[in-house]
């Protein structure tokens, strides 16, 4: 809504550190002109506050204002068709991969789901043969605490190092060269119930990590290491006194429900806070020019909705924040008191956009229940928020309060049946990246499309102690396809094409300057799609249902390649990679019932696909 | 077999599976039946036969009476009032063995859901796919009735497939066991726990050998033990358990009120009015939408300030994790807790200060929310051999075994404290 009159996306301008942003310019006024880029100096000494796009992909989200756009224009869709199999590689693990193969140096690295094994494949010779391999041995304790599959969501290259998180609470600095250790920092409990799964973002000196399992009580934090030494620089919680959670006198939020003193502990029960989940598992993304970060918090936990009255800060909302002390500067809460599992870690694209005639610096965030939001990232205002699924359990935001308004005939109660909640708990997208391409200005949004009923209790028993659970039961939503693949023009801010898909597309996605973009599906087929149309060009049957995140990059022989990790698992997929009961529905928190057709169309098996024009 | 059964008439908006059923009940009292006659069940009745052991009466009923149409919470009141009449029925005449037969169901697929979510397992004699066969039943019909009441909407019931013959093997000449390396009363590595002695005994009745896997008993405890053929039995599991096909139930325990002998609280009701003033403990289980029964029953009270929650997880570095919530008592931490009997009766005699604990009444609360659970032993699905022993030996040794949880101090309650405490209401 806001900017409808605007004159449209080709003023869209990728907000990223001048060097980038210089590059898409180019790009932009000479569209095919790509061949002759810049061949960069040894990127190895690079920061990656400063890379340009030099056909590495050093970060799972691509670049700072995580737009997982590729430069790189040699597989276009009039040549995509005969886009072939270069090589392959097998992680030898057999959980969901969600990792991003990061590329640098001639070098592609690799993490995989526990027990976390980095490989280091080098690309100047044929077959990406291993250069060196890490095993990080986490305990195996950590995967009876872990709550969704044992996954990782990638490493991180910065300054001649790897950096990447265990599933039981290490975060690992290696040398990107030799794979040797530089350091190994302890920064959370397995016994508590706390993991880690996501990539970590490199900002400056900073390795910014957060964790998992607010399911178990864990008090959810973002933590800055120091990336020589592997020593922790801050932490900053997401319940509990300003203290704790670095609000000082910097925090200006927008909206007057998250101003006063103190709310990450007046919004809950006393003492609620202290276990009150809002973990980070999802995104970062950095604006160099305002020196800020950007990221969202988890659910709160392990109450549930009842049991918690109050706004539960700062749960279920992004922080914004300086990268050098943590100190927050502004706050919105997408999910106050949050009743449907709506985590708020879902990643943000930094872009200027142009709103009611002015060009505003934004964040565009498509939220896990169901909004695609579009923020001022300046203040945190919330400039618009249109629905991009099928919505239920709420009518909508305010664009005046900023407030969430929650369908109240929707709201879980217990021992009351509730149906056709939507979108149900994995929201109406989970982790899965999108991607943003300055060509098209379209946001591609890989998705799912499910509903939840809330039926009867059964009994339960944890720690030797029975009690009676919400039977959970997803099932697909209105079409009758699980999954959808979309296309998002954030301006308008409506959907411009979409793709069905049968199961949830758990995957990520890459948009290249060949206007294509790439995305896997949980039966395993790599997909490329024309990014003006979203019609199918070209694709590839995987081994194993895809959940990774695609990449393009340039190889050292100058071509363009597209890598992706299948392996099928995760929250959506454990049905086959935990081997789960299809005949029992409420497996995996209710998700197997909506997924009891997967195991006959995929089976499990990490590997690696790297393609390339003959 | 065929009983009569009155066509129930509900509103249009009322559940559709509850409009369509009825349920006969065929008991087998272990003498001549004193069945007095009521006037809202109707009854067919067979002619005893004299040379038989077994009398059985049948006894179709109709859960109209209990049924008016209207809000969820007044139907799920209804069948809690059915369940207690078959609680009732059960006592009074001394029932020791139910047949129910659910008819008129829409259609078969809904009578397997119906069959597998009153958690009964299928009468084998007979064999006809409708009849379940309870043995104790009072106890299940507790869960059946729990199950029932939030059965009662129809549309998007999942067809649960019958179980098929593919099962993970069992190791002959071994009992293997899964169970917590650290969770007493029930079990820990050291073997101290009163699963793992029950353990030994059932191994010495098989004459196998007794081998142990270990894993947090956790979310995904069942799924990276049982179902995926590590071992064959896991000591104990709520009666009807889903993940599971669970044994007859060796014991019946309680939530319990706990607190310091000194602080001279006699808190035995759910609706005692200190609660609102005391600060309660309550554990808590981190699955989005649901949590220990103390934790619904308190916040439906609007009990909420004064409560201080411990995560049943705990830190499982510290040995026996989920018993912080008893020594946060004895430290004075919270003035009562509510805990599950197994857990607070063994700590509240180990504790140094003297802990006094009562079981929480009422014992179904309100829409339907029980604090009384019936244990079981559970073993894969379809492993009907390895069930059909441990019953016949927890049958053999429940002398042993009242003594084994005597020794441990698991709070029990069986059909007449039952009876009391609600007299007591």
């Amino acid at each position: 809504m806001t900017g409808r009159n605007a004159p449209g996306f080709l003023l869209l301008i990728i907000s990223l550190n001048l060097a980038f942003a210089a590059c898409a310019r180019r790009e932009n006024s000479q569209p095919s002109g790509l061949p002759n880029r810049v061949q960069n100096q040894p990127t190895g000494a690079q920061q990656t506050g400063v890379e340009t796009d030099d056909g590495q992909w050093t970060m799972p989200a691509k670049d700072y204002a995580s737009t997982r756009f590729s430069s790189l224009d040699q597989i276009n869709s009039s040549n995509v068709a005969s886009l072939k199999l270069a090589w392959s590689f097998s992680t030898s693990v057999l959980r969901g991969h969600e990792a991003a193969p990061i590329v640098a140096n001639n070098t592609m690295y690799v993490v995989t789901p526990y027990p976390n094994i980095v490989y280091a494949l080098d690309l100047t010779q044929p077959g990406g043969p291993v250069k060196w391999k890490y095993e990080s041995k986490p305990a195996s304790a950590s995967q009876g605490v872990a709550c969704c599959d044992v996954i990782n969501r990638g490493v991180v290259y910065a300054d001649g190092k790897i950096f990447f998180n265990t599933l039981d609470d290490y975060t690992i600095g290696l040398d990107a060269a030799s794979g040797k250790e530089l350091w190994k920092t302890h920064v959370g409990d397995i016994n508590k119930g706390e993991t880690m799964t996501m990539a970590p973002l490199v900002v400056k000196d900073k390795v910014l990590i957060g964790n998992s399992g607010g399911e178990f009580g864990v008090r959810g934090w973002l933590t800055a290491l120091d990336a020589t030494s592997g020593k922790i620089a801050w932490r900053a919680y997401h319940t509990g006194p300003d203290a704790d959670v670095l609000i000082g006198q910097n925090f200006h939020p927008f909206y007057t429900q998250d101003k006063g003193k103190d709310l990450g502990i007046s919004s809950w029960p006393a003492d609620a806070w202290r276990i009150g989940g809002g973990t980070t598992w999802g995104w970062i993304s950095y604006d160099p020019d305002q020196d800020l970060i950007f990221y969202g918090t988890g659910n709160p936990g392990p109450w549930n909705p009842e049991q918690r009255p109050g706004d539960n800060k700062w749960t279920c909302g992004i922080f914004a924040r300086k990268p050098e002390n943590g100190e927050a500067v502004w706050y919105y809460q997408f999910s106050p008191h949050d009743l449907h599992d709506y985590d708020g870690v879902n990643e943000q694209i930094l872009l200027d956009l142009p709103v009611n005639g002015q060009t505003r610096k934004v964040l565009v965030r498509p939220e896990r229940n169901g909004y695609v939001y579009v923020l001022d990232r300046t203040n945190g205002q919330v400039l618009s928020a249109n629905p991009y699924a099928y919505i239920t359990s709420s009518k909508g935001v305010d664009l005046n309060s900023g407030q969430f308004l929650y369908n109240e005939t929707k709201n879980p109660q217990a021992g009351k049946v509730i149906r056709e909640i939507c979108p149900a708990a994995p929201g109406a997208k989970d982790w899965q990246p999108s991607a943003f391409s300055p060509r098209t200005g379209l946001l591609y949004i890989p998705h799912q499309n499910l509903c939840m009923d809330m039926e009867g209790l059964e009994a339960n028993y944890i720690a030797g102690t029975p009690y009676v659970g919400a039977n959970v039961k997803m099932y697909a939503g209105p079409g009758g396809n699980r999954g959808e693949f979309l296309a998002w023009d954030p301006v308008k801010g409506e959907k411009v094409w979409a793709i069905q898909e049968k199961f949830p597309v758990w995957s990520g996605a890459v948009a290249t300057a060949g206007d294509l973009v790439f995305y896997g599906t949980m039966d395993g087929w790599f997909k490329a799609v024309d990014a003006h149309s979203g019609q199918l060009v070209w694709q590839f049957k995987c081994g194993s249902g895809i959940i990774g995140q695609p990449i393009s990059y340039r190889g050292p022989d100058g071509k363009q390649y597209v890598a992706v990790l299948a392996g099928v698992g995760g929250w959506s997929g454990a049905i086959v990679a935990a081997g789960l009961d299809p005949r029992d529905p409420t497996g995996a928190l209710g998700f197997v019932n909506a997924m009891t057709d997967l195991p006959d169309a995929t089976t499990k098996g990490g590997m690696l696909y790297v393609f390339a024009l003959p | 077999m065929s009983s009569p059964c009155h066509k129930v008439s509900l509103s249009p908006n009322s559940l559709c599976v509850l409009r369509a059923l009825c349920v006969s009940v065929v008991s087998e009292p272990p003498k001549q039946s004193t069945m007095e006659s009521r006037s809202f069940l109707r009854r067919k009745k067979t002619k005893p036969s004299s040379r038989r052991n077994n009398v059985t009466v049948r006894e179709a009923i109709s859960l109209a009476p209990w049924l008016q149409p209207g809000d969820q919470n007044t139907q799920c009141d209804a069948l809690n009032r059915f369940q207690r009449f078959l609680f009732d029925l059960a006592q009074r005449n001394r029932l020791k063995r139910f047949r129910i037969q659910v008819l008129n169901l829409f259609h078969r697929a809904k009578a397997t859901v119906l069959m597998r979510s009153l958690r009964v397992a299928q009468a084998r004699e007979g064999s006809n796919r409708e009849d379940f066969l309870l043995e104790r039943s009072v106890p299940v019909l507790f869960f059946a009735s729990l199950a029932l009441c939030f059965l009662s909407a129809c549309s998007h019931q999942t067809v649960v497939s019958p179980v098929t013959a593919q099962q993970p093997a069992r190791v002959a000449g071994v009992l293997r066991v899964c169970a917590d390396p650290n969770n007493l009363p029930f079990s820990n590595q050291q073997l101290e726990g009163f699963e793992n002695k029950l353990a030994d005994m059932i191994a010495s009745e098989t004459k196998e050998k007794l081998e142990y896997t270990w894993w947090a008993q956790r979310r995904g405890f069942f799924r990276n033990t049982l179902k995926a053929g590590d071992c064959d039995v896991v000591m104990g599991v709520p009666s009807g358990f889903e993940m599971a096909a669970t044994t007859k139930p060796y014991y019946r325990s309680s939530y319990v009120f706990i607190t310091r002998k000194d602080r001279s609280l006699d808190i035995r009701s759910l609706d005692d009015p200190l609660l609102r003033k005391l600060r309660i403990g309550v554990q808590m289980v981190g699955d989005d939408f649901s949590n220990t029964p103390p934790a619904h029953a308190l916040s439906r009270r609007n009990i909420i300030q004064n409560v201080r929650g411990y995560t049943l997880y705990g830190d499982y570095s510290q040995p026996n994790p989920p018993a912080r919530i008893i020594d946060a008592v004895a430290a004075k931490e919270v003035d009562v807790a509510i805990a599950w009997g197994p857990l607070a009766g063994y700590f509240a005699r180990k504790s140094k200060v003297p802990l006094k604990v009562v079981p929480v009444s009422p014992q179904v609360d309100q829409p339907f929310l029980p604090f009384v659970y019936d244990i079981s032993m559970g073993v894969r699905r379809g492993d009907q051999e390895l069930k059909d022993q441990l019953e016949q030996i927890l049958d053999k040794r429940r002398a042993d075994i009242d003594r084994l949880l005597e020794q441990y101090g698991v709070p029990r309650v069986d059909a007449t404290t039952v009876a009391v405490n609600r007299a007591g209401n």
